[in-house]
């Protein structure tokens, strides 16, 4: 069987462009995610448990089918597409960005779902306290909602970047496979594989992994817990 | 006056109508807000701290308008200048001893003080005997301990009122009275009049001056407790059996 030598250009790109991609996806992820979650838990409307279902269907949905719709969506002849081709002549179909919409949005459950439940953690009590000493809302969501919740922000964050890091359906379906432009790590090892280059895809597999086994052991460090609630 | 208050309130929650009507007035140190759980005490100390927005009526304290539907004012809970402490102190459990005593002056960015402020929060932990404690979280410290910080956090912004919810009901039987002692120590030192909500009788035989007693939403009768024998607010003596009965059963009280 072929084997090609493990060159810079089969192992270094496709993994500084999944660490791209992947820590962009987080970024956006988040900010959406805490943003969104911080809404549920805080107001009451018409309709939130079904934005809630709605905002949570890309971890259930298969990648394919969300990387379909992405396709609709932002394709050429797509509702967002066109308007984005027509005003700022960009096109998301087989970029890197493309790929990153992607990621982003199959990892933002992660981190909606656990911010979500660790707002709705925070008693009210402390609040209602940091109200009554003399604190304006936007202070007292940053020195008592925020930190309070900040180990689960983190925990979604760090499982929306491990997500992001291995996608593969939805990314493939949006911005393809081209060689140093959108070819991310997990995309690399499925055609490596599939051309028989073992070697390659051999190395792709363990340089993954490691990745994926730092970004825990970061994340239970960061984890630990400094002080105690009870 | 220092308290002034005529608020009215209705709440429905999964078939319960609950109707909030409270109106008293009162001049004492320490005035004793005495009722059964759920009648509505907890709700009122929420209404004056702007936690709860009454549908109407007014709340002055020391004269200063707070509340007033007539005249459309209702000022923001961060600007009302009370000290509020909660039931189980609300301590901010990611803050130490320190940090907690000082946040009512603390900016959003950094968690050191001013110079001022830095002194004060010195002088509160001395007042309070807890200068040993300062770098400790909430949950390392015991319950006496938690309720002195809570009330040097909220005496540092130099309130109008302290506003205090059961305070004594966390703590075991021996240190309750202890913090009683304290507690009227306190109120001497700083001179701020204390508006305390209880259902322990022995609260109301050992701090109260004025006590207002609450059942079902609204107020059943106000007794000045400062002078014997003890008169009601329309300055008839009450009954002498009365503090007997304050002493003994909290259920018959109200009845």
């Amino acid at each position: 069987m072929l084997s090609l030598p493990i060159t810079f250009e089969a192992v270094i790109i496709p993994l500084l462009l999944s660490l791209k991609v992947a820590g962009l996806a987080t970024v956006i992820a988040t900010i959406l995610g805490v943003f969104m979650a911080w809404c549920a838990a805080k107001y009451d409307f018409w309709g939130k448990e079904i934005l809630d279902a709605v905002l949570t269907l890309p971890v259930v949905l298969p990648p394919t089918v969300l990387g379909y719709y992405l396709l609709v969506l932002l394709g050429r002849r797509g509702p967002i597409g066109a308007w984005l081709e027509a005003h700022f002549d960009i096109n998301l179909i087989f970029t890197w960005q493309g790929a990153v919409i992607a990621a982003s949005i199959v990892a933002f459950p992660l981190v909606y779902k656990s911010s979500r439940s660790s707002f709705e953690g925070v008693s009210r009590q402390f609040e209602d306290a940091s109200r009554v000493l003399g604190k304006t809302e936007l202070q007292v969501f940053c020195m008592i909602t925020l930190p309070l919740a900040f180990r689960g922000i983190l925990a979604g964050a760090m499982l929306a970047f491990a997500r992001a890091l291995g996608e593969f359906g939805a990314t493939l379906m949006v911005a393809g496979s081209l060689p140093g432009r959108t070819q991310t790590l997990s995309i690399a090892v499925y055609e490596a594989v599939q051309a028989g280059h073992d070697q390659i895809a051999n190395f792709l597999v363990i340089v993954t992994s490691i990745v994926c086994i730092a970004v825990l052991l970061a994340s239970n460090y960061f984890l630990r817990p400094k002080y105690r609630l009870g | 006056m220092r308290i002034d208050i005529d608020v009215h309130q209705f709440f429905r929650s999964g078939g319960h109508e609950f109707k909030l009507g409270i109106k008293f007035k009162c001049d004492e140190d320490i005035t004793v807000l005495f009722g059964q759980s759920g009648s509505g005490k907890s709700l009122l100390l929420k209404t004056i701290a702007g936690l709860q927005t009454p549908k109407s009526g007014k709340i002055l304290i020391n004269n200063r308008i707070l509340f007033d539907s007539s005249i459309d004012i209702n000022v923001p809970s961060r600007r009302r200048n009370v000290g509020y402490l909660f039931q189980d102190y609300a301590l901010f459990p990611h803050l130490s001893v320190a940090e907690n005593i000082g946040f009512s002056r603390r900016s959003l960015f950094s968690k050191a003080l001013g110079k001022d402020d830095f002194d004060r929060v010195q002088e509160l932990l001395n007042v309070f005997q807890i200068e040993d404690l300062k770098n400790k979280y909430p949950a390392d410290i015991s319950g006496g301990q938690r309720q002195r910080v809570g009330l040097a956090r909220a005496l540092l912004q130099e309130p109008e009122i302290l506003l205090l919810d059961e305070p004594f009901s966390a703590l075991d039987p021996l240190l309750r009275i202890t913090m009683r002692q304290e507690l009227k120590k306190i109120q001497r030192i700083f001179e701020i009049p204390i508006l305390l909500i209880t259902h322990d009788p022995q609260d109301v035989a050992e701090l109260g001056q004025r006590l207002v007693l609450i059942k079902q939403g609204s107020v059943t009768g106000s007794v000045d407790l400062s002078k014997e024998p003890f008169r009601d607010s329309s300055g008839k003596p009450v009954r002498p059996e009365i503090k007997k009965i304050l002493l003994s059963a909290a259920g018959v009280l109200n009845e």
